[in-house]
């Protein structure tokens, strides 16, 4: 019987390298204007083009709800926050038309970026209802190949 | 508090929020119900099974208004990775007093993870495929290497394929990085 050389393919270590990046805890969502430049590039949470703090606006963003750890199904390993992202009272200011998700316990690092119909908000409420948790829709989704 | 469903630009009355034949509609998406009569009472209008359900007294960018005395559009866009509604609320003359959205997102993000560096087996012998670039023939390299097996009989012998302009795929050569950067 030969040995057979490479890295783990089993679900745990999977679920262990997308946890790292997705965690249970932590996970913080901003509000971009449409003129900012954000994107899948970059690295860290910027200030640069967010929606000004007040108006029902918080500096940084809003806390997202993150209860369930990713999971693994066939080849797919894939994490949705648990609840959805909102705003109430909100003012934008002009239009916005991104939200970027980052971890504040790991140097603010950037884990999506997600982009909608340019939008003015005023008094009003911005949702962003999350997908269904599984290997297909789930909100982020790692295909090993 | 009396609530409204908003159809096309018209508000349709409901009854009152509590009213036991509504617990169906503002039961559905799960997710929404815990927030939704805080929205309500706050004087936030939600989205409930796609459809915009407005109080009866919203807040407007300078207060409250009775939502009677608004004039109300919504608008709908839906993409294959989510549907957005939105809802805008003008005081009689133009003016835009209260606007919300709504993403439902349908489908997240895919990424996919390529297999770690490992041995492949080829025509020369086993090699890294760190080694190798996967392409097809170019002028000026004269030697390429092939997979061994068709299909891969290993888990580790991954191999690339591109699909032909007549639809069917093939295997892409196995260039050794060496001959390519000797012809480039």
């Amino acid at each position: 019987m030969a040995n057979t050389a490479g890295l783990p393919t089993y679900s745990a270590y999977r679920i262990a390298a997308m946890t790292a990046l997705y965690p249970t805890s932590g996970v913080k969502a901003a509000l971009y204007l449409a003129s900012a430049t954000r994107g899948p590039t970059d690295t860290a949470y910027s200030s640069t083009g967010e929606v000004t703090a007040g108006g029902g606006y918080t500096a940084g963003g809003a806390t997202v709800t993150t209860a369930t750890a990713p999971l693994q199904t066939s080849a797919t390993t894939y994490w949705t926050p648990s609840a959805n992202i909102s705003w109430t009272s909100l003012t934008t200011g002009g239009n916005v038309d991104c939200i970027q998700l980052y971890d504040t316990a790991v140097s603010n690092r950037v884990i999506g970026t997600f982009t909608f119909g340019a939008t003015s908000i005023t008094a009003g409420t911005l949702t962003l209802q999350m997908p269904t948790n599984d290997s297909t829709n789930a909100l982020a989704r790692w295909v090993w190949s | 508090m009396l609530i409204y469903r908003l159809q096309l630009d018209t508000l349709i009355s409901l009854g009152q929020h509590n009213e036991p034949r509504y617990a169906d509609l503002l039961a559905q998406p799960v997710s929404e119900t815990d927030t939704l009569g805080h929205a309500l009472d706050a004087g936030q209008c939600a989205v409930i099974s796609g459809e915009w359900v407005v109080p009866e007294v919203v807040t407007v960018i300078d207060g409250h208004a009775r939502s009677d005395e608004l004039e109300w559009s919504c608008e709908t866009v839906t993409n294959p990775m989510q549907i957005e509604y939105t809802i805008t609320a003008r005081r009689i003359g133009g003016q835009i007093v209260k606007q919300s959205k709504h993403i439902q997102l349908v489908r997240g993000f895919e990424k996919i993870i390529p297999p770690a560096v490992h041995l492949i087996t080829t025509t020369k012998g086993p090699l890294l495929t760190s080694d190798l670039i996967f392409k097809s023939p170019a002028a000026g390299v004269t030697e390429y290497w092939y997979p061994t097996v068709d299909p891969p009989v290993s888990p580790l012998d991954r191999v690339e394929t591109e699909v032909l302009s007549d639809g069917t795929k093939r295997y892409l050569e196995l260039v050794h990085r060496s001959a390519v950067a000797q012809s480039e």
